[in-house]
């Protein structure tokens, strides 16, 4: 059974709260390991911030559409907004054993977090897709919801 | 939900962090860096017992400690406590778990540096 939440938010980092909740709670429900539903969220928010901090730069009107999608096969999260896109090949990945760098993880954490990653225009919205396949153990505790 | 306290043991400062070190409260986290910093405050004990989360802004304000630390004279030492969870998993992915020097508890990191 497939678990889905879309929730419309101001992309405001107040906001992200909500919709972090929601997917720890759908996560937790279908029997998924703490580790697990951890690497969900981080993904999130790295995701979440991007849209305020970068998409919605210097805008405070801004709105972001999240989608979460739950199955035994995968978790999808989804986040549409209509602020300035950008080309995620353009970003490179930080350099973890030179430098200690203070800032470029977020796209990275993503990237290593999550199984699958896409990121395109519909029109005048941005798409952030993110999937992690899921493989549930025999012994973990599914919930049905 | 953030907030730290600072405490003192001896020489060694204890920088206690509990709840959710983002985007949203790393700001809050730079200001008090800043006057750990023009204190000259060091070493530092990061006790991290209590953050729950932390994501890349977090991260960037606890390297920032790290590397402005290290560029006083003579250069100061950061020691990461209590290190679980969710920060622990981001420590390890970005491979911050070789860089900083990370001790099972507060009183293990301050043994360390009395040595």
């Amino acid at each position: 059974m497939q678990a889905r939440v879309t929730l419309q938010l101001r992309a405001r980092l107040e906001e992200r709260k909500a919709a972090e909740m929601q997917l720890r709670a759908l996560c937790q429900l279908r029997g998924h390991p703490p580790p697990l539903c951890d690497q969900l969220i981080s993904a999130f928010i790295e995701a979440f911030n991007n849209v305020v901090l970068h998409a919605y730069r210097d805008r405070t009107d801004g709105q972001v559409e999240v989608v979460l999608q739950l199955d035994d096969d995968a978790a999808v999260i989804e986040l549409s907004d209509h602020g300035q896109n950008f080309d995620p090949q353009a970003v490179p990945p930080p350099v973890l054993d030179g430098e200690l760098s203070e800032g470029g993880y977020g796209l990275h954490i993503i990237r290593s977090l999550m199984s699958e990653v896409s990121y395109h225009q519909e029109g005048e919205r941005n798409v952030l897709r993110m999937t992690k396949h899921l493989r549930l153990t025999t012994d973990s505790p599914k919930a049905s919801i | 939900m953030f907030d730290y306290r600072r405490e003192l043991h001896g020489t060694v400062t204890i920088l206690r962090l509990r709840g959710a070190l983002d985007a949203l409260s790393a700001p809050e986290l730079k200001r008090e860096i800043d006057a750990l910093v023009a204190e000259k405050r060091s070493p530092v004990v990061l006790d991290l017992a209590g953050l729950e989360l932390i994501d890349s802004s977090g991260v960037g304000a606890i390297v920032s400690l790290f590397k402005r630390l290290r560029q006083l004279s003579p250069p100061g030492e950061v020691k990461i406590a209590e290190l679980r969870g969710q920060p622990s998993q981001i420590f390890q992915l970005l491979r911050l778990d070789r860089a900083f020097d990370i001790c099972a508890t507060v009183a293990e990191a301050i043994a360390r540096l009395s040595k």
